[in-house]
C-alpha cells in the first residue's frame, strides 16, 4: 500500500501507509478508549519507545488532546484491526521542543501502529450511561458542575425514531422540572462548553420501568441522545475569564437570582447576586456600550440583594447593598426606595425620610414611596413618645432611687440598743447586698446568700 | 481454654527467667501445638515484648530464641489471625529493632495465607507505611549544594536508610509472590504501596548528585522506581487518577509520592524510557499542575526544589508553543502560579527565590498572547509586591514587543490594552501613595508608556485615545505625589543632618524604621531615596512630554 496524506491541511505531516487492512467498516470515535500495539522509531530507525516491549497494549481517550497530534489525526482513520505506518512531521508530533532527552528537536517519527480495539466512554459506575461519540469537540476544560445553569440542545432517538427535540435551560440536579431523563443529566457533568455528543443511555437513567407512553417508549428501553451544550454557569470566577464571558456568566446570575427570589430562597438568590458582584467589581471599561451594560448588571444585582436582604430582615445589609447601587446610580428610584425602608426597619426615620422623598423627587407619582414616607413621620412620633416616657421616667426613678439610698444608709447603721456583742437576727433587717452575695466567703453568707448566725 | 493459659504463662515465666531453650521444647512438644495454632494471639504480645533493642544488646540469646520463636508461630499458627496481631504489633512498634524483627515473619505469614484476600496485604503494607511515616527527616537549611551530602551521615538519614532497606527486602519477596497477572485489585494495592514509599519520608531527602557522588536518597530512589515499575505501565495513568472519583481510596497513592515519583522520572530520568513517548507535551504539563502544586506548598526546601526542577522541566517542552488561553479555566494553573509568586517573593533562599523567578518566565512563555495578558492582569490585582508586579510589566512589554513584530497584537488593543493599563499605572492612594514602596512598579509602568508613546506613532494598539484619561488616574496624581514626597525626604535629611528629633515627618524606607540607623546610614538612604524620586521625575516629565 502506498503512503497516504491524512493530515487536515493537506500539508503531508501525516502521511499512513497500511500493511494490514483492518476488520470491520469502523472508526473510533472521538471520546473512546482506544488500545494500541505501537512501536515508535525516529527517521534513522533508532526505537525510542514500543508498547509490544512493554509487553501491555497502550490505551488513551481519544480526541482529548492527550496525544500528540498525529496520533489523534491517524488513530481515527484506522478500522479495527488495522496496522500501518504513521509518518509524523515535527509539527504534528514534538516539534521543535521535542521530547528530552529521547526525542531531539524537529524530529519526523514513525511510528508501527496496530489498532486493536476501542469502547465507549462510560460516564457513570454501572455502565449505565456511555458516550458513544463526541461530535463537536468541546472547549476549554471547566464541565458543570451540581447546581450550575445549563442551556441545551436535546435530541432523543428510540428505534430509529426521534421522539423528542428541543432547547432546555435548567440547573443540574433539578433537571426532572425540565422533563430532562437523569442519564442526560449525569452525563453533561462531563460535557465541555459547545460540547456535541452522542449518549447511549440504559433504561434506569432513562425511563425506567414506566417507560413513557407519551413517546412511545416501553419499559426499561435503552435510549440515545445527542446533546449540545450550548452555555453553562461557571460556579467560579476563573483566570481564563475576559471580559465577555465574565458578563455573559453574570447575565446567567441575574436569570438565576431572580428565579430563587420569585421561589422565596433569599439566601440563594444573594449567593447569585453576590457573584456578579466578584465577577464584575474589579473591572475597568473604555467601551462606553460595554461599561453600560456592565453597569446595569452591577446596579441589578446590588438592587436585588438590597431586596433580598429586606426580606430577610437584615436592614444594615440593606442599607449597604442600596447604598453600593446609588454610588453607581444616585438617582436609581427603586434603590432609594429600599434604602429608605432599610432605614425603617433600623429605625432611622430621618435618613428614611431624606431618602422617600428623593424618590418621590425622581417620581412624583410613587405612591409606596408617599405611604412610606407617611409611615416615617408615624415612626417619628412614636420614637419621640417613646424618649419622652423614657426620659420623663427618669426623674421620679432619679428620685425615688435617692430616698431609698438615704434610707438604706440610714439602716446600716447598726442599731446600738437592740443587742449588745453579738450578731443577732435583728442587726441583720437588711438583705445582704449584692457585693456581699457575691463575697460570701468575706461576709460569712451562708449558701443560699443569707447571712450566718455566728 | 484452660491449656492456652498454661501455654501462655508457662512462656511468659520461662523467658522472663530466661529460659529459651525451655520455650522451644514447649513450642516443639506436640501436647502444646493446638495452642501454638489457636492462641497466637495471646503468644505474640509476649514474644514481641523481648524483641527490642535493649534484649539484642544484652541478651543476644533470649533475643535469637524470641526471633525463633516469632517465625515458629508464623509458621504453625492460624495465619489470619496471627495476621491481624502482627499489623497491631508493627504500627504499635516503638523501636527500629522490632519493626525490623517483625518483616520476616510477616512475610511468611502472608505467603501462608489460604485465601490472597487483598484486605490483608493492603492492612499489612499500611501498617509499615505508617512506621515509616513516623520517621524524623533530616534538615537541611542553611546546607548549600554539596555540604548537604554531610548529612548522608546524619542519623535521621541512616535511621532511614536502614528502615527502607529492610522494608526494600520485604518487598522484594512480595513482589515475587504475587504473580504479575494476578489478580488486578492485588497488583494495584501493591503498586499503591510501592509509589507510597517515595512519599514521606523519603520525599524530604536530598536526592541531587554532587561530583558524581549519588546520595543515600537517590540510591533508595532508583530501587523503589524499579519495583513500581516491575507492577506499573505507565506511570501518567496516576496523576489523573488521584482527580478522579471513580478509583477507590485504597489504591491511590498520596499525592506527595505521585509528585516525587515524577519528579525522580523527569528529572532524574529514572525508567524515564517507561513513559509511553505519545502523549503530548501539554498534556503532561497539565496533568501533573496539581503535583507542582502539591509541591510548591509545602514550606520544605527540598520540595520546593524538587516543584522548580519538574516545572522547567514541563516547561521547557512548552517553550513558545502557544497554549491557550482556556488552560487557565483550570483552577490549578492559577494555584500553580500565585505559589509560584509566593515562593518568588518570599522564600528565604535567594537561589530559590532566582529559579523560580526563571519558571514564572518559562511559565508566561508557553502561552499564546490572551494567555498571556491573562495572566498578568490577574496576577497584577492580586499581588502585593512592587518588584515582582514591576518585572510582570516588563516581561508584557517586551511581550507586546514581540507581536507588534509579528503585527499580532489585537489581544493588546483598545480597551484590553487601558484595562491591564490601569492596573500597571493604579497608585492605591492617589498622590498620597507611598512611592518609595511602589517605586518599581512605577518606574516599570513609566517605562512601558514612554515604549508605547515611542513605538507606536501610527496609534494601532489605539493606545493614544486614552493618554488624556492616563494623565488624570497616573501621570498628575504621581507628579503630586513625587512633589510631596521629596519635600518630605528633603526636610527629613535636614533634620537628621541637624540633628533634630523627627517631631512631624517620620519615613520608613522598605520597611526599615530610619530611627534605628545611625546619621550617615540615614543620609544614604534618604539619598537613595531621593535618587529614586529623581528616576521616577525624570521618566515622568519624558512620558508627559511624549504623551502631549
Amino acid at each position: 500500500m502506498s503512503e497516504v496524506d491524512i493530515s487536515p491541511d493537506k500539508d503531508k505531516g501525516v502521511l499512513k501507509q497500511i500493511i494490514v487492512e483492518g476488520s470491520e467498516n469502523s472508526y473510533p470515535p472521538s471520546g473512546s478508549k482506544v488500545k494500541v500495539h505501537y512501536t515508535g522509531t525516529l527517521e534513522d530507525g533508532t526505537q525510542f519507545d514500543s508498547s509490544r516491549d512493554r509487553g501491555e497494549p497502550f490505551q488513551f481517550d481519544l480526541g482529548k488532546g492527550k496525544v500528540i497530534k498525529a496520533w489523534e489525526i491517524g488513530i481515527a482513520t484506522m478500522k479495527k484491526g488495522e496496522r500501518a505506518i504513521l509518518t509524523c512531521k515535527p509539527e504534528y508530533a514534538y516539534g521543535f521542543n521535542g521530547s528530552p532527552p529521547t526525542i531531539p528537536s524537529n524530529a519526523t517519527l514513525k511510528f508501527d501502529v496496530e489498532l486493536l480495539d476501542w469502547m465507549g466512554e462510560y460516564l457513570n459506575e454501572d455502565k449505565g450511561i456511555e458516550r458513544v461519540e463526541t461530535l463537536t469537540r468541546g472547549v476549554g476544560f471547566l464541565t458543570p458542575n451540581d447546581g450550575a445553569r445549563v442551556e441545551i440542545h436535546l435530541t432523543g432517538i428510540y428505534n430509529g425514531n426521534t421522539f423528542e427535540d428541543r432547547d432546555v435551560a435548567f440547573n443540574i440536579g433539578e433537571g426532572s422540572e425540565s422533563n430532562v431523563v437523569p442519564g442526560v443529566e449525569i452525563a453533561l457533568e462531563k460535557f465541555k462548553n459547545h460540547e456535541s455528543s452522542r449518549l447511549i443511555i440504559k433504561g434506569k437513567y432513562a425511563f425506567g420501568s414506566t417507560g413513557s407512553p407519551e413517546f412511545n417508549i416501553p419499559p426499561d428501553a435503552t435510549v440515545e441522545y445527542v446533546v449540545t451544550l450550548n452555555k453553562f454557569e461557571k460556579t467560579k470566577a476563573s483566570w481564563a475569564m475576559d471580559r465577555a464571558e465574565k458578563i455573559e456568566q453574570s447575565e446567567i446570575f441575574k436569570e438565576q437570582g431572580t428565579k430563587y427570589f420569585q421561589s422565596g430562597k433569599y439566601d440563594l438568590a444573594l449567593k447569585k447576586y453576590k457573584k456578579i458582584q466578584t465577577f464584575l467589581e474589579n473591572e475597568t471599561d473604555t467601551d462606553d456600550a460595554v461599561i453600560k451594560q456592565r453597569k446595569a448588571l452591577l446596579l441589578a444585582s446590588y438592587c436585588n440583594s438590597a431586596l433580598c436582604y429586606l426580606k430577610l430582615k437584615d436592614y444594615s445589609e440593606a442599607k449597604n447593598a442600596a447604598t453600593k447601587a446609588l454610588e453607581l446610580d444616585e438617582k436609581n428610584e427603586k434603590a432609594l426606595y429600599r434604602r429608605g425602608q432599610a432605614y425603617i426597619g433600623l429605625q432611622e426615620p430621618a435618613l428614611a425620610s431624606a431618602d422617600f422623598n428623593k424618590c418621590l423627587e425622581v417620581n412624583p407619582n410613587n405612591s409606596a414611596a408617599r405611604s412610606q414616607l407617611a409611615l416615617t413621620v408615624k415612626l417619628k412620633r412614636q420614637q419621640l413618645e417613646a424618649e419622652k416616657k423614657k426620659y420623663g421616667n427618669m426623674f421620679e426613678v432619679f428620685a425615688r432611687r435617692d430616698t431609698q439610698r438615704e434610707e438604706f444608709e440610714k439602716e446600716k447603721e447598726p442599731n446600738v440598743m437592740s443587742c449588745v456583742g453579738e450578731w443577732g437576727k435583728e442587726d441583720r433587717e437588711r438583705e445582704p447586698s449584692e457585693f456581699e452575695k457575691e463575697n460570701p466567703n468575706i461576709l460569712m453568707l451562708n449558701s443560699s446568700g443569707e447571712f450566718k448566725d455566728m | 481454654m484452660e491449656g492456652s493459659m498454661v501455654l501462655s504463662e508457662l512462656l511468659q515465666l520461662t523467658l522472663r527467667d530466661d529460659k529459651g531453650d525451655f520455650a522451644k521444647t514447649l513450642f516443639n512438644d506436640p501436647q502444646y501445638m493446638e495452642q501454638v495454632k489457636n492462641c497466637s494471639w495471646d503468644l505474640i504480645p509476649i514474644v514481641t515484648g523481648y524483641l527490642n533493642e535493649e534484649t539484642r544488646k544484652n541478651n543476644v540469646e533470649l533475643f535469637k530464641c524470641c526471633q525463633y520463636l516469632l517465625h515458629f508461630i508464623a509458621e504453625n499458627s492460624n495465619s489470619e489471625e496471627a495476621l491481624l496481631q502482627f499489623i497491631s504489633e508493627i504500627e504499635e512498634s516503638k523501636d527500629d529493632t522490632k519493626f525490623v524483627a517483625l518483616l520476616q515473619p510477616l512475610y511468611q505469614i502472608i505467603s501462608c495465607l489460604p485465601q490472597k484476600k487483598v484486605n490483608s496485604f493492603a492492612w499489612s503494607f499500611n501498617a509499615i507505611q505508617t512506621y515509616l511515616t513516623q520517621c524524623k527527616v533530616p534538615d537541611y537549611e542553611g546546607l548549600k549544594d554539596k555540604e548537604r551530602l554531610l548529612l548522608d551521615h546524619s542519623d535521621d538519614v541512616i535511621h532511614i536508610s536502614h528502615l527502607y532497606r529492610e522494608v526494600l527486602l520485604f518487598y522484594d519477596k512480595i513482589v515475587d509472590l504475587i504473580p504479575l497477572e494476578s489478580n488486578g485489585e492485588l497488583k494495584k494495592v501493591l503498586s499503591k504501596f510501592l509509589i507510597q514509599l517515595l512519599g514521606v519520608p523519603h520525599c524530604y531527602l536530598n536526592i541531587n548528585v554532587y561530583d558524581n557522588i549519588k546520595t543515600e536518597g537517590l540510591e533508595l530512589a532508583e530501587n523503589i522506581v524499579n519495583k513500581i515499575f516491575t507492577t506499573l505501565r505507565d506511570p501518567l495513568v496516576l496523576s489523573e487518577m488521584l482527580l478522579d472519583n471513580n478509583y477507590e481510596d485504597f489504591t491511590k497513592p498520596s499525592t506527595l509520592s505521585i509528585a516525587n515519583l515524577f519528579y525522580l522520572i523527569f528529572c532524574e530520568h529514572l525508567h524515564l524510557h517507561s513513559v509511553p513517548q505519545v502523549y503530548s507535551n501539554r498534556y503532561l504539563f497539565y496533568s501533573s499542575t496539581h503535583l507542582l502544586c502539591a509541591l510548591l506548598s509545602h514550606k520544605n526546601n527540598i520540595l520546593i526544589e524538587k516543584a522548580l526542577k519538574l516545572s522547567e522541566t514541563f516547561l521547557e517542552r512548552l517553550q513558545n508553543d502557544n497554549v491557550p488561553y482556556f488552560l487557565l479555566e483550570c483552577e490549578e494553573q492559577s494555584q500553580f502560579c500565585k505559589l509560584l509568586c509566593n515562593v518568588i517573593m518570599y522564600n528565604s533562599v535567594e537561589s530559590i527565590r532566582k529559579t523560580g523567578l526563571g519558571v514564572l518566565e518559562m511559565y508566561l512563555a508557553i502561552f499564546e498572547t490572551k494567555g498571556h495578558y491573562l495572566i498578568t492582569w490577574n496576577l497584577l490585582n492580586i499581588l502585593n509586591h512592587s518588584g515582582l508586579k514591576g518585572y510582570l510589566i516588563t516581561v508584557f512589554k517586551n511581550k507586546l514587543n514581540q507581536a507588534m513584530e509579528n503585527g499580532q497584537i489585537s489581544e493588546y488593543t483598545g480597551p484590553n490594552l487601558f484595562k491591564i493599563l490601569t492596573v500597571f499605572c493604579r497608585l492605591n492612594d492617589k498622590e498620597e501613595t507611598d512611592l518609595m514602596e511602589n517605586s518599581d512598579q512605577i518606574i516599570s509602568a513609566l517605562n512601558f508608556l514612554r515604549y508605547l508613546a515611542l513605538k507606536d506613532k501610527n496609534n494601532t494598539t489605539k493606545f493614544w485615545d486614552f493618554s488624556t484619561k492616563l494623565h488624570s488616574i497616573f501621570l498628575e496624581p504621581l507628579r503630586k505625589g513625587l512633589e510631596l514626597s521629596k519635600a518630605h525626604y528633603e526636610l527629613e535629611i535636614k533634620n537628621v543632618d541637624q540633628q533634630k528629633p523627627n517631631t512631624q515627618v517620620s519615613v520608613t524606607v522598605q520597611g526599615q524604621y530610619l530611627e534605628q540607623m545611625d546619621k550617615t546610614e540615614k543620609l544614604r538612604v534618604l539619598q537613595q531615596s531621593l535618587t529614586a524620586f529623581d528616576v521616577m521625575s525624570s521618566l515622568l516629565s519624558r512620558v508627559t512630554e511624549l504623551l502631549e
